[in-house]
């Protein structure tokens, strides 16, 4: 017995001496904290996945609401659900005649080939505490899929819905025309014109640019709006023709109080700016980020204004194309000259400028007249004291 | 005795009461527009300087708002409590009425406001001409200055006829309505409608309300 409690002490004994250690061992594990990550993000992942599938076949089981601009809109039967549906079916509606003006009869097909499902969420989680309850919507917009939550609220604000369902619309093209819209314009083109807002973004770009290109387009000269939309042969050297290798290193050196502070920065900063390394100079302003003189933005409206030019088959026109220089391919789409399409776009551009702080006349009238609907009711009753 | 003598007599009076005030709103407003560039460039060196520029129009509209409102309580409700204190007797012994002396006082109070815009178009005129703009970027002071003149006045207004059209009661009126506001933020979060306030702010600045004239762009630089 006295021999049984003596190898228990010496084994407790033995245990308190060895945990400390195994527990630094544990600790000092180099790649244990990496480990632990990686499954942690594993399993997070499996979990979503699997309540990503079980949403999905739940969404497969709701009845459908109605075709709304071609696509199939599915719901529960909560009220709040249906309204949403309902909603986003109407913006599905508007949507289609955006696409039918530049896609053509692809539009239709497109949309044929659409669903959206609306579930009710009750706001359960953290996330969603910062919504009404609501609903979501997925929406598969010919194999595109994209999800959003909608409060009856949210759906007030329709722009930002129709901002989804745009953006849904031009991943599903890029998606099946990557090869013919990454290399110009880098995307595809929009399917509603300008808001004021980005009318009023692209001028600014275009005036904030350091690029002469810049300069001489807003002037109206439309060659150099070619290069500045990067209308360009393929072999060109775009960077070289938006800035040329001094204005690279002007820009290099103003940068120079935050690449001069990193070490490793600092010697290329030397052989740029002091011992006027062109290769070094166009390095570092590439790595930097090259802003085009005319964004994406203005690019993808430009084929947007090619293809409404060019009808309901100029769609097809496009996807048919083979390797032909940008010009070309936007007056084989438009059927018109590309300097018409460019100097459209310019007048759009130069709309976006925009206008100072001083009030307008009504500003004028309507603070007048509150004014003055102030002043009246002071006069007319008796001071109170 | 007719009205202009009577305007002339309450506005040296009241220039009397609110000298220091007066001369402090003006140093301030005329600091705003050079603070606002100078914060700008302290936040975020790494902008260029035509952003930079663009950057500082925030700062100026948040510095020139908070100013101009102020200025516009301050010399509402300085020249009612100074009347307040003696029970009113001044406006009493007037042989006038007293909405003709309550637009008297408006009129006198929206005059010393001069001296606040003054200094805020000379800091913005300062600052105009201290910078060298980048090509590409304008400056619209006068633009800038009409649109502060513009939010100071119906400010005045506003606050004028609260303050005069409610007596004492109306620090408890503005008091109510800011726990109103306050209040409703509250209900909303906690009844996870947090859609109220954004609504509350666009009935707020909507095209026929009075505050409207704050919801424009306020900016010094530009394109």
């Amino acid at each position: 017995m006295c021999d049984r409690r003596g190898i228990l002490t010496m084994r407790l004994a033995l245990a308190l001496v060895v945990a400390p250690s195994v527990l630094t061992a544990q600790g000092e594990d180099p790649l244990g904290n990496v480990r632990r990550s990686t499954t942690r993000a594993y399993a997070e992942w499996r979990e979503a996945r699997e309540a990503w599938q079980a949403d999905s076949l739940r969404r497969a089981t709701l009845r459908v609401l109605g075709q709304f601009g071609g696509a199939t809109v599915r719901s529960d039967s909560t009220s709040i659900a249906e309204s949403v549906a309902r909603d986003l079916g109407a913006e599905l509606e508007l949507l289609r005649d955006d696409l039918r003006l530049v896609l053509g009869p692809l539009a239709d097909s497109m949309l044929a080939r659409s669903s959206v499902s609306v579930l009710y969420d009750p706001p359960d989680a953290r996330w969603y505490r910062y919504y009404a309850a609501g609903a979501s919507a997925r929406l598969d917009l010919d194999g595109s899929m994209s999800s959003r939550y909608f409060s009856e609220r949210t759906l007030g604000a329709r722009g930002r819905v129709r901002d989804w369902l745009d953006a849904a619309a031009r991943d599903a093209v890029l998606k099946r025309h990557e090869a013919t819209l990454r290399r110009w314009p880098g995307g595809a083109p929009s399917f509603r014109p300008w808001t004021d807002e980005e009318r009023a973004i692209v001028y600014r770009g275009l005036r904030l640019s350091r690029s002469p290109v810049a300069q001489a387009c807003h002037d109206g000269a439309f060659a150099a709006c070619r290069v500045a939309l990067a209308m360009l042969p393929a072999d060109a050297d775009t960077v070289s023709l938006w800035y040329d290798p001094a204005l690279q290193r002007v820009q290099i050196a103003e940068r120079g109080r935050d690449t001069i502070a990193q070490p490793m920065l600092a010697p290329l900063h030397r052989a740029c700016v002091q011992r006027g390394d062109d290769q070094t100079c166009r390095d570092m302003f590439l790595g930097a980020g090259v802003r085009a003189p005319l964004s994406q933005l203005a690019r993808a409206e430009l084929l947007r204004l090619a293809l409404v030019a060019g009808g309901p088959q100029a769609f097809g026109r496009l996807a048919a194309l083979d390797s032909v220089g940008v010009a070309e391919a936007l007056e084989r789409i438009s059927g018109v000259p590309a300097d018409s399409l460019i100097a459209t776009l310019h007048a759009q551009i130069l709309q976006g400028r925009p206008t100072s702080s001083a009030p307008a006349p009504d500003d004028l009238l309507l603070a007048g007249a509150w004014i003055v609907l102030a002043m009246l009711a002071v006069s007319r009753r008796r001071i109170a004291p | 005795m007719t009205a202009f003598p009577r305007y002339r007599a309450l506005l040296r009076q009241q220039l009397i009461l609110q000298r220091v005030d007066i001369a402090l709103l003006t140093i301030l407003a005329a600091l705003a527009a050079p603070a606002a560039l100078i914060t700008a460039r302290a936040f975020d060196t790494s902008l260029g300087s035509a952003e930079r520029l663009l950057a500082t129009n925030a700062m100026l509209a948040a510095f020139s708002t908070l100013h101009l409102v102020a200025s516009a309580i301050f010399l509402v409700v300085r020249a009612y409590s100074a009347d307040a204190a003696v029970r009113h007797t001044y406006a009493a012994s007037l042989p006038i009425e007293r909405g003709r002396y309550a637009l008297l006082r408006a009129a006198t109070g929206l005059t010393l406001g001069l001296l606040p815009l003054a200094g805020f178009a000379i800091g913005v005129a300062v600052v105009t001409a201290g910078v060298a703009l980048p090509p590409a970027l304008y400056a619209y002071p006068v633009a800038l200055v009409c649109r502060y003149a513009l939010a100071f006045v119906v400010t005045f207004a506003l606050a004028f006829a609260l303050q005069y059209g409610a007596g004492r009661r109306a620090s408890r009126i503005a008091v109510t309505m800011i726990l109103v506001l306050t209040l409703t933020v509250v209900f909303a979060e906690i009844a996870e409608q947090p859609n109220i306030l954004p609504s509350i702010g666009r009935v707020l600045v909507s095209p026929w309300s009075p505050l409207s004239v704050f919801a424009a762009e306020w900016k010094l630089f530009d394109v």
